[in-house]
């Protein structure tokens, strides 16, 4: 037979090869490569072949081997990552998963923090107190004075300050400002603090109160404090919070604390619904009654005070229209602020 | 309260919308919640006469009337119980809007209908249903002589409406009636007040004594004045359709002339009166007093009520006959049958007002007004417009003869306001012009000083007091939203955050690492729930709770945890990993803020039911106590706490830790007993940590500094041993720390057993033990030493066998 042609047919034969699987891979390199395959032999053909056609002879059959290794080790690799990948039935990535249970803070938490970082980028720092507070703390430090209608403004839960009958009663905080009460005895203006916490009112649960919630109040004492200023930082304040874009109104109220007061309301627009006024906050320049009873002089400091619900802030950002879903606790409410 | 926008205009000039009307009084400083439109135009709705009425063939409630619109007769179907022939009706013929909602919310379009299968063409309408009162009880029965067939509007000569609802501060008395509102809005659109007490023309005669009747203040530091005006030979009438339009446009029920125009003179003036059956009162007489005894007294509500001692009351000869300043008795008050009237117009101190208001829970439009602080100076003017208006419309005759007591009289305030001061505290110059006409325009006199003005304060602001008050009044009317911005503002240094701000920081970014979710929970609880947790002597109780659920401030904070997982497991989540931050409270231990209250911040970490669920790769796997403490370790070291530096002990199956003698944690199984009470079927455990505990010693500790990594390996050594079932691990774990000592850098228990072989009450724990030295590389031979010494001192104390 002629060398040329069963070097062609060869040729064909290795490049019509289909390799797929150890057994094929196998006769394969029986056939061709071992030491007793048809390439060992076409190499002991050389010797026997004309000294002239040799150096030609010698490519080709050179070529060829390096064809049939080549299409070899391809195979072969190709096979035994073939295999790699199909070694359990447990690799089939596939297969589901269950979640990884991810650690999460509640939204009061994250909406409290949000609005804590706010304040303290405008440079103010902490300031913490009791929950169950005294009547001057809460309440006559504040200007509230007794049998006043004011005090019908908050719901109060009553605490006995002792078992003796007599003693004067105590009060479940109605707001944070008595902190402000707490900070204002203990430390000298200038005083820039906030007074994040959780506050309590007597009232029924439904879905739109519950006997608690958490505020956050802000405090600034200083020479020369203005309601100018107090205004600036309420503007600053809820463009940090909502956006350089949100329209916001203030109007007069009334605290017994401040004076003047006002409250604060954003323009908001729930999507499918009319826009409308929402009051987002309380505020006003520090009464100077208050300053009395903390012993700062009226005279020379001014100061205004702030405070807004954590809960209806919460309400309004993630769109919930019950507020006891909030303390529900229900893991499937909780794992959407993962 | 509602303010009617019509009967605003007129006290103030000029014309303004609604909208217009609430912006800028909500902006001004009351706040106008809701504007309701109320007795809108009703175009469609005619006068119409029922011819007759028969009954529907299908339906028992349902009549089947012929009305006479004037155009056509009309078949109606109607369902209203008072439907007769004869009557003259309101009839809303086909296509008429009227304003009440369809079952979509839509307002209703009433088309041509087969009501049980009879044709009807309109409706007959009752008062809701064309919006102008509340009353549904039937239709609405006119007058007969009005026209068949003319609109509705013009028969009635209807004026459409727009009643703002404004919620009054409680600093505020002098702006809850209409006169008041409307002076606000003079100042702020600078405009003139129309005020509605004109001259009459008429004389009174005003003094203390009256042949007809005697008036007498027992107390006059609860009723600083007291105006009684006789009113003779008055017709007891329903009162003309104005005063009914705007008595119902502001939400009250019409009753009769005497008692709508006590109603309307409070609702424009703000001051309360009382009209009395004057022929009802014995004695001719009235004696303002309280008593030091309950008094049982039925007020006109007919209602029998026992007043608190120390309660005002108006009395005649024999006995109380009105409940001062909130409601009237029913022995007293006007009926059909009055003709002779006792009008009352008193200034009651508020505070003794609000106290009897408070304690009867009864809140009337009279007591609101009094508690707050009423007008001294307004009353004998408010009882002439009162008395001078039940004339006109009722006809008879004010006497002119006038009581007007005046025991107590409050000297007119002045107080100074500098200039500079109201600058300086609203930031803006409103100029002098400005200021003082705002004062004026709200009825405040100035005098000019060296430094502002001398301020008087009018009689009906009994809020203002201060300098303070006045800048207030100023801000308030200029508009809060007109002051601009500082041009600078004030920086402040910073100071740094509290110790206890950086701890809590860190307490949750370390809880939160170790995956576990926080919860937020009810702090108070039921007595029941309280007294699994402490002793009820221990307990901090409301006084006063709305519901019993309240009754306990939580003295930890399991409750929450608990009542968490029973609920998620009542919706079938299989487990929780969850924590809570907050404060708990407690009588025992020692105050903390308040004398006798034990307030603490804890932090509760809990771990409940299945850990992880059966999947293909594992079985089913619930949480487990070594779960919590291995997290509760974990805890400490991320928080920078050296293990050393802490004491873990078992007491009563529950482990405390604590730091220099303080206990800061408890970890324990719930109780099968609390897992009966939350009505729990899986195991839980739960650590609490006390923080406000902790706190200091974190603190203390300052930055935990860079620990250098070993330079050599470490050897692992595992050895059991056969003890007593019931020796802790605990106990064998601390030993053989304190025994190795610091070359032991790390022991855990990786195998329990019990069973056969072991013998009867025993068990063995296998422990894996590291050693290290930082200066060499350990051999065996370095550690056999040490396993001997534990071997042999465990054996001396707990009779230990190495396992072979």
């Amino acid at each position: 037979m002629d060398v040329h042609q069963h070097i062609a047919e060869l040729t064909a034969e290795i490049k019509a090869a289909s390799l797929t699987d150890q057994d094929t891979l196998e006769a394969y390199r029986l056939r061709f490569l071992s030491r007793k395959g048809l390439l060992q032999d076409l190499f002991g053909l050389l010797g026997s072949a004309a000294p002239e056609q040799r150096k030609e002879l010698g490519k080709l059959i050179n070529d060829l081997r390096s064809l049939a290794e080549t299409t070899y080790e391809t195979a072969k690799e190709s096979i035994e990552s073939k295999d790699q990948h199909h070694r359990n039935a447990t690799d089939d990535p596939g297969l589901s998963s269950l979640p990884y249970p991810a650690g999460s803070f509640h939204p009061i938490s994250s909406v409290m923090e949000e609005i804590k970082s706010a304040f303290f980028r405008m440079g103010f720092t902490v300031a913490e107190g009791p929950e169950l507070e005294d009547d001057f703390h809460n309440f006559t430090a504040l200007n509230f004075p007794p049998e006043h209608p004011a005090r019908d403004m908050q719901d109060t839960f009553f605490v006995r300050k002792s078992t003796h009958a007599d003693e004067l009663d105590l009060v479940l905080r109605t707001h944070t400002s008595p902190v402000q009460i707490r900070l204002m005895k203990q430390a000298k203006p200038p005083i820039r603090a906030i007074m994040p916490g959780k506050v309590y009112r007597n009232e029924s649960i439904t879905y739109k109160s519950y006997c608690q919630f958490h505020q956050v109040e802000a405090l600034y004492v200083n020479k020369g404090v203005s309601l100018a200023e107090l205004k600036e930082t309420l503007i600053t304040f809820v463009q940090l919070l909502f956006g350089a874009e949100v329209k916001y109104r203030i109007r007069p109220s009334f605290f017994p604390f401040t004076e003047p007061s006002l409250e604060m309301d954003i323009w908001w627009e729930k999507p499918g619904s009319e826009g409308r006024w929402m009051e987002i906050l309380g505020a006003g320049m520090v009464d100077p009654n208050v300053f009395k009873a903390v012993g700062i002089d009226p005279e020379v400091y001014t100061g205004f005070a702030l405070g807004l619900g954590v809960e209806r802030m919460a309400l309004r950002k993630y769109g919930i229209d019950d507020i006891r879903i909030l303390y529900d606790n229900d893991l499937r409410f909780l794992e959407q602020f993962d | 309260m509602k303010i009617s926008c019509n009967w605003l205009s007129e006290y103030i000039s000029g014309s303004y919308t609604p909208e217009i009307l609430a912006e800028r009084i909500t902006l001004a400083g009351l706040e106008v919640e809701e504007i309701i439109e109320h007795g809108r135009a009703l175009p469609g709705v005619v006068i119409g006469k029922v011819l007759g009425v028969e009954k529907h063939p299908d339906a028992d409630r349902l009549r089947v009337c012929m009305v006479d619109i004037g155009s056509e007769v009309s078949q109606i179907v109607c369902g209203a119980p008072n439907v007769a022939k004869g009557q003259t009706v309101a009839v809303a013929t086909v296509g008429t809007t009227l304003p009440i909602k369809d079952k979509e919310g839509n307002e209703l379009v009433l088309r041509r209908a087969k009501i049980r299968g009879v044709e009807s063409a309109g409706m007959i309408c009752a008062e809701d249903e064309l919006g102008i009162g509340d009353d549904h009880s039937g239709i609405m029965i006119l007058d007969d002589h009005y026209q068949v067939g003319l609109s509705f509007d013009e028969a009635l000569n209807r004026k459409s409406d727009h009643v703002l609802e404004i919620s009054i501060t409680p600093n505020r008395p002098d702006a809850t009636c209409h006169f008041g509102v409307a002076r606000d809005l003079s100042a702020v659109f600078d405009v003139d007040l129309i005020d509605p007490r004109k001259n009459s023309g008429k004389t009174y005669h005003v003094t203390d004594i009256h042949e007809a009747i005697h008036i007498e203040i027992k107390h006059p530091q609860a009723c600083h004045r007291y105006v009684g005006v006789l009113i003779k030979g008055v017709s007891i009438t329903p009162s003309p359709q104005w005063l009914q339009d705007r008595i119902k446009a502001i939400g009250l029920r019409p009753l009769n002339n005497v008692v709508d125009a006590t109603n309307y003179v409070l609702h424009e003036l703000g001051q309360p009166l009382h009209a009395f059956d004057y022929d009802q009162l014995k004695g001719k007489k009235i004696v303002v007093q309280h008593y030091d005894k309950v008094q049982s007294f039925k007020t006109l509500d007919g209602q029998d009520r026992q007043v608190p001692a120390g309660s005002l009351f108006i009395c005649d000869g024999e006995g109380p006959v009105a409940l001062a300043g909130i409601m009237g008795g029913e022995n007293s008050e006007v009926t059909d049958s009055t003709m002779n009237i006792l009008l009352e117009s008193a200034w009651f101190e508020p505070t003794g007002i609000r106290r009897t208001s408070k304690q009867l829970a009864l809140q009337t439009d009279a007591s609101y007004r009094f508690e707050r602080g009423i007008d001294p100076e307004g009353t004998l003017k408010a009882a002439i417009r009162c008395a001078e208006m039940i004339v006109e419309i009722g006809g008879g005759e004010v006497d002119s003869t006038i009581i007007d007591l005046h025991p107590t009289k409050k000297e007119s305030l002045n107080v100074e306001l500098r200039h500079q001061r109201l600058v300086s505290v609203i930031g803006l110059d409103p100029g002098k012009e400005t200021i003082e006409r705002v004062f004026h325009r709200l009825g405040f006199s100035t005098n000019t000083t060296e430094n502002g003005w001398n301020v008087k304060v009018p009689s009906w602001r009994p809020d203002v007091e201060r300098e303070i008050d006045l800048i207030e009044e100023i801000a308030r009317i200029i508009d809060y939203n007109t002051i601009p911005a500082p041009e600078q503002v004030a920086y402040v240094k910073p100071a740094s955050f509290s110790s206890w701000e950086i701890f809590m920081r860190e307490v949750r970014s370390v809880v939160r690492a170790m995956n576990f979710r926080e919860i937020q929970t009810i702090s108070l609880l039921p007595d029941t729930m309280a007294s699994h947790f402490i002793d009820p002597s221990d307990h901090v109780r409301t006084l006063n709770p709305i519901s019993q659920d309240q009754a306990v401030l939580r003295p930890d904070l399991r409750y929450g945890f608990l009542r968490t997982i029973a609920y998620n497991f009542n919706r079938n989540i299989p487990g929780l990993a969850l924590f809570e931050i907050g404060n708990v409270f407690q009588r025992s231990g020692k105050s903390t803020w308040i004398e006798g209250i034990n307030e603490q911040v804890h932090l509760l970490m809990g771990l409940a039911g299945v850990k992880e669920q059966a999947n293909w790769s594992n079985s089913e796997c619930l949480w487990s106590i070594g779960d919590l403490k291995g997290r509760v370790q974990t805890f400490f070291h991320r928080l920078g706490f050296q293990k050393a530096s802490i004491d873990c002990t078992l007491v009563n199956d529950t482990l405390v830790w604590s730091i220099q003698g303080s206990e800061v944690a408890v970890l324990r199984m719930t109780d099968p007993h609390l897992n009966k009470a939350f009505d729990i079927k899986a195991p839980s455990w739960t650590v609490e940590i006390n923080l406000s505990m902790l706190e200091p010693f974190y603190t203390q500790m300052g930055t935990s500094r860079f620990e250098a990594i070993p330079k050599f390996p470490s050897i692992e050594y595992d050895a059991a041993f056969i003890v007593d079932s019931n020796l802790t691990s605990l106990i064998l774990e601390t030993d053989i720390r304190r025994i190795a000592g610091e070359i032991l850098t790390n022991i855990y228990a990786f195998d329990v057993y019990e069973g056969s072989g072991l013998g009867e009450g025993k068990k063995s724990i296998a422990y894996r033990m590291s050693f290290m030295d930082k200066s060499k590389t350990l051999t065996i031979s370095d550690v056999d030493p040490i396993i001997k010494n534990i071997v042999k001192e465990l054996s001396k104390r707990y009779g230990a066998l190495l396992r072979g």
